[in-house]
């Protein structure tokens, strides 16, 4: 959360006095036993004052996560190294704050220093620090959404303040049951945030995440809900450049996005957990008539990353498009990829992925596009290159593709290479070294996805990854 | 008429050496393999390989293993072989194998004189038992299918070709294998060849493999599952082109898998043109610096053919090459499934691998799938794939109408032309004449045919 | 000197390609043995009309009509239409990999003719009218169009033409992408196929081509209507004057 990054505020212009201002003592803190029980979802539900529906779906959440298997795909190694009983499931924010700086690792602590992160944020990234609050400058943002009637709140107060419109539309886009890590956020979440935009408006400025952030936002098993009512648009970022430091193993998100007849919503995220978190997101997004939906995902962190941000189209023209790009370095394996399933006719998607491994990194694209029998005039395309930048590394594609429709366009194309002898020739012939040639080369290959971020997140990806060129990311 | 033979049942298991004259090597290998046989389940649509693809309505119980065997050989070509012949008449060697009809076997005697060897299967057991232990006598692989291990248990057509260190043989050798159930009297039979191709460094070989089932069948259900294996030695060349066309209640399961060594290269054509489902998997191991394979396939489907393809690359070795090109095209309610992986190990630096599946859709209720895959471990390689699943281009028909083609004429000249620059890849140009007559031919029956219907549907 | 037939009559044509109106009342007579000019700014229509002229599907006439040797020409399909004497050489013709050129020329020429040419009379004709064009005879055994220059495309559209001997030929900008020498083949080839009975329709966006081709007239199009007509005097007025000249360019 760098403050170059997040214009149109500067923290260090605050003053230093803020430094210390931001300690906010919770009367009470929990902490959840080790292992996953009702006991555990009942309390939390109860400390949270939840209405009694939401502990029931919550409960039958828990049942599903029980019994259903782990994955039988992807990296099966890895993901059975997960130990549940091993996870605290819900933490208060004031027992996060008992980390010791000390305890940052050193590579985290020189990477906030290479990118010139402020030092309450670097805190604040480190999980030192519980609360970031930008209150202030958030609060000038939230009367002009007040008044085109945009409803931005983290998912916990949101409950409590627009019970209904959460009751009608949480987890009808991914149900518990959709997987095994969709039932345990389901169960146990906590944070995350709701967006409602009513018809016809368009939020002109993205909606950050972190105007509002906290340690709940940055937790393990965040939650959000995204209605974009007819003829809408909203621009959501979630996210930073800069490592997050979390010493909880596992991180499992639940995005849903309604893109209600003729709405845009674009959502973009930039993830760079430390290198020991597992992710496990689940991302859908539904858009019906004539509405557009768009992820725009980067993933730069964690140890294993499974995210294959979704889009079902289900009302004729709908258009939705992932562009993402994946960094996998030194033990990473970066899994992600995008669904498209087209219901309706003339419906567009257009999938393009990017991924780099290097040092012995593996990236992974893993897509779909399901096309279901009626669903004519429907045109999608593909395109997945992979950079492999060493001979430790390791690149995949396991694209899938389902056609039940004859009169459709569907194409797919991908690519795995390493960086070209004769790009890297010609920009050291003007003298840069090959360090540089390839940080250049590395950043124009994932130009497409860099220019569709707002500048500052452009510039911040940019420098990031000039670090990793380095190795010099902890 | 033929013997027919139980190919399993779980109460009443048969013995797959039973009245064959083999070495007792080949019993037990034949036996090893029945015993995993009987261990494995049938593939699901989940298992790999066989995504979207359901075998389960084919039930191995009820079928019994056709009987090829003939106590002499014939004199004379069958009569349904001889415009295949005539297309493809300069050949070096002939083998005819139908069930219930003694084989026919020709193979020129200066090839014969350098050693060359070229017969059915049952005549190497006999006498080439030094040559093909090697690969036949091998303890039953614990990774073989459910299907492999029958064909490997339960063998019952095939053939072996050995060509020795250095000889080139430049015209093909036929093979023509076909059941005529009817005229066998043979209801519910399992056509299950194995082919032995090993060329010994730096020959130069090809082999024509055609597989026949006459298509106007009163047969519920009858099995054709095949195992061709392909040894291709340093600097040696083999180029493979199998053909089958079945009728609708034809089951196929193909598997074929080539190993190439050092400088190796391998060119290979598959087309598939009928059946009720029909599942090919083509792996070819680059084990060797420097090996290069050119693999093509083209399906022209039509009615409620069904076609499921896997093709495999595997590069082990550095310098090595592939090119993969798959084409379907897709009438009526056809559907396809094509998946490819190509897998580059860590030492097959500069790798060249690519791999094209286009796919496409004539008919208003046809489907296709396509899984192109990569995993790649080595940096310093060219890898890539393109799949594409779509209509005709209309811009090509209005251009072929424009010069007064009819809309069904025009279709017909861009299918082939879709299918003709992939079989362009095979390197036997009359080969390629011989498919391509074959693809035109249903084409043109099938549309025939579709449109006697509709004109029968307007009456 | 009796009146020639009459083989083309275009009456307040309006046509529409994806809802959008590009034709708005194009109307146009050609007789047998004439030589038409169609002139314009990119985006006036031209290639819109011999599009619509030869039947392409997404091209929808949704008002006037095209009369062709005294019948109404729209319910024809594309293949209707060449079989009864109408060429459009297409401005970026399609290639067609996989489908060689010597098979496609056999089929159309069969399909034009009625009756199939004995395959050495074909090749002789063939060899005379591809030498007279500059073609090679690798050509034959090449893809349609697949990987072609821009001036190969353009013979080949040219060396079609010969072939099938039409009566209404319709050129899309044929001269457009092509050197000089390239141009004088490919008007030399246009040249030949003049006479009492045949009809050119040449769209053209300069004037270059009609230094080798005289029109006998010239229109001249703007957003979707024919905006002027005159003699081939005009090509040259155009030429030194601009399409300002007739009409300021629209506004975008």
């Amino acid at each position: 959360m760098a403050a170059e990054v997040t214009k149109p505020f500067d923290l260090r212009a605050v003053g230093d006095d803020y430094k210390y201002g931001f300690h906010d003592k919770e009367d009470y803190s929990f902490k959840s036993g080790k292992g996953l029980t009702a006991e555990i979802v009942n309390k939390l539900s109860a400390m949270k004052n939840e209405p009694e529906w939401m502990l029931k779906f919550r409960l039958r959440a828990l049942d599903i996560f029980l019994k259903k298997p782990m994955p039988t795909w992807g990296n099966t190694e890895l993901l059975n190294d997960i130990d549940f009983q091993n996870i605290h499931y819900f933490v208060r924010a004031t027992d996060r704050q008992e980390r010791d700086w000390n305890e940052v690792p050193e590579g985290i602590k020189r990477t906030f220093d290479r990118l010139g992160i402020p030092e309450a944020e670097r805190k604040f990234l480190a999980g030192v620090t519980a609360q970031y609050e930008s209150e202030v400058v958030y609060h000038s943002i939230r009367e002009d959404l007040e008044k085109q009637g945009v409803i931005f709140l983290d998912m916990d107060t949101a409950l409590k303040e627009h019970e209904d419109i959460i009751r009608e539309h949480f987890g009808t886009i991914i149900p518990p049951a959709d997987n095994k890590f969709a039932a345990l956020n389901s169960a146990v979440w906590s944070g995350g945030s709701f967006v409602w935009v009513p018809a016809g408006v368009r939020v002109e400025i993205p909606l950050q995440a972190y105007f509002r952030i906290n340690t709940e936002n940055m937790g393990q098993f965040e939650r959000t809900l995204i209605i974009a009512e007819p003829g809408s648009y909203v621009h959501y970022i979630e996210g930073c450049t800069a490592p997050v430091y979390s010493s909880d193993s596992l991180h499992s998100a639940v995005v849903e996005l309604i893109a209600k007849p003729g709405a845009h919503i674009r959502y973009t995220t930039i993830q760079n957990w430390s290198k020991n978190v597992y992710n496990l997101v689940t991302k859908r997004a539904v858009a019906h008539e004539d509405a557009r939906v768009e992820w725009v995902d980067g993933n730069l962190g964690s140890k294993l990353t499974m995210k294959y941000p979704s889009i079902f189209l289900v009302g004729p023209r709908a258009h939705g498009e992932v562009l993402s790009i994946a960094f996998a370095g030194s033990s990473q394996h970066q899994d992600a990829g995008a669904k498209m399933v087209h219901v309706a006719p003339d419906t567009t998607s257009i999938i393009v992925s990017k991924s780099i491994s290097k040092d012995g990194g593996r990236a992974s694209y893993r897509g779909l596009i399901k096309v279901y029998p009626q669903a004519t005039g429907v045109k999608s395309s593909v395109r997945c290159d992979a950079l492999l930048l060493d001979e430790k590394s390791r690149s995949d594609t396991y694209p899938t593709m389902e056609i039940d429709e004859s009169k459709v366009t569907i194409e797919h194309e991908a690519t795995v290479s390493k960086v070209g002898e004769e790009q890297l020739f010609y920009l050291m012939s003007r003298g840069l070294t090959q360090a540089e040639a390839i940080t250049m080369i590395v950043n124009g290959f994932l130009e497409p996805f860099t220019k569709e971020l707002p500048l500052e997140y452009a510039v911040e990806l940019n420098r990031l990854i000039a670090l990793e060129m380095e190795g010099s990311v902890g | 008429m033929a013997e027919q033979k139980t190919v399993s049942t779980a109460t009443q298991v048969d013995d797959p050496t039973k009245r064959r004259e083999e070495p007792t090597w080949m019993k037990e290998a034949r036996l090893a393999s029945w015993e995993s046989y009987l261990s494995t389940q049938l593939p699901g649509i989940r298992d790999d390989g066989w995504h979207r693809t359901d075998i389960s309505g084919l039930n191995l119980a009820d079928l019994r293993a056709v009987d090829f065997h003939s106590p002499e050989a014939s004199a004379s070509v069958s009569p349904w072989v001889i415009p295949a012949l005539d297309s493809l008449s300069s050949h070096s060697g002939v083998l005819i194998q139908e069930a219930g009809t003694p084989a026919y076997l020709k193979l020129d005697s200066e090839l014969a004189d350098k050693g060359v060897v070229f017969c059915d299967i049952e005549t190497a057991l006999k006498t080439h038992g030094d040559k093909v232990r090697r690969y036949l006598g091998e303890p039953a692989d614990l990774n073989d299918d459910k299907f492999t291990n029958l064909i490997k248990s339960w063998f019952n057509c095939g053939l072996f070709l050995f060509v020795p260190p250095g000889v080139e043989i430049a015209n093909p050798l036929l093979s023509f294998t076909s059941v005529n159930y009817r005229s066998s009297g043979i209801a519910d039979g399992a056509v299950l060849p194995r082919l032995l191709v090993v060329a010994s460094e730096g020959s130069r070989v090809t082999l024509l493999h055609s597989v026949t089932a006459p298509l106007s069948q009163a047969v519920d259900t009858a099995l054709h599952a095949g195992l061709v294996d392909i040894h291709i030695e340093q600097a040696a060349h083999v180029s493979y082109l199998e053909l089958t066309e079945f009728g609708p209640a034809v089951y196929s399961v193909t598997n074929t898998r080539a190993w190439l060594n050092k400088d190796a290269s391998f060119t290979s054509l598959t087309a598939a043109l009928g059946g009720r489902l029909v599942k090919g998997e083509i792996s070819t191991y680059l084990n060797g610096q420097g090996a290069s394979a050119e693999v093509a396939g083209v399906v022209l489907g039509a009615d409620n053919e069904k076609y499921s393809f896997n093709t495999i690359e595997e590069h082990n070795a550095p310098d090595t090459r592939s090119n993969i090109h798959f084409r379907t095209a897709l009438k009526d309610s056809s559907t396809s499934i094509y998946q490819g992986i190509i897998r580059v190990d860590r030492e097959a630096q500069r790798t060249d691998a690519y791999q094209s599946n286009k796919n496409l859709l004539l008919g208003s209720g046809a489907k296709a799938d396509s899984i192109p895959k990569l995993e790649i471990l080595a940096d310093d390689v060219r890898c890539s794939h393109g799949a594409t699943v779509g209509p005709v281009d209309q811009e090509q028909v209005f251009y072929l109408m424009s010069r007064g083609l009819t809309a069904a004429e025009a279709e017909e000249l861009i299918v082939l032309g879709f299918f003709t620059t992939v079989m362009a890849k095979f390197d036997h140009k009359p080969a390629i004449a011989w498919v391509g007559s074959a693809i035109a031919s249903k084409l043109i029956a099938h549309d025939r045919d579709s449109r006697k219907q509709s004109a029968g549907e307007q009456k | 000197m009796t009146e020639k037939e009459e083989i083309l009559v275009i009456k307040d044509l309006h046509v529409r390609v994806d809802d959008k109106e590009i034709l708005k009342g194009v109307s146009l007579t050609v007789r047998r043995g004439e030589i038409h000019a169609l002139m314009g700014r990119n985006g006036s229509g031209k290639s819109t009309l011999s599009y619509t002229l030869m039947g392409h599907p997404r091209y929808k006439v949704t008002a006037g009509q095209i009369w062709y040797k005294g019948s109404d020409l729209t319910a024809l399909a594309a293949d209707e239409r060449s079989r009864s004497g109408i060429y459009l050489a297409f401005q970026y013709p399609v290639a067609i990999p996989g489908v060689s050129v010597s098979n496609f020329l056999r089929a159309a020429v069969k399909s034009r003719r009625g009756t199939d040419v004995p395959v050495k009379e074909f090749r002789k004709e063939l060899r005379n009218r591809m030498s007279s064009l500059n073609i090679k005879d690798d050509f034959l055994s090449r893809y349609i169009n697949d990987g072609f220059s821009g001036g190969e495309k353009k013979r080949l559209e040219i060396l079609q033409m010969e072939l099938l001997a039409p009566d209404l030929a319709v050129l899309d900008e044929t001269d457009s992408g092509l050197d000089i020498d390239a141009l004088k083949t490919v008007a030399s080839g246009i040249n030949s196929m003049t006479g009492p009975d045949v009809a050119i329709l040449l769209i053209t966006h300069y004037q270059r081509l009609l230094n080798y081709i005289t029109p006998d007239y010239v229109h001249v199009m703007q957003d979707g209507q024919i905006v002027m007509s005159g003699g081939s005097e005009l090509a040259h007025q155009l030429e030194a004057r601009g399409y300002d000249w007739v009409a300021p360019a629209p506004v975008v």
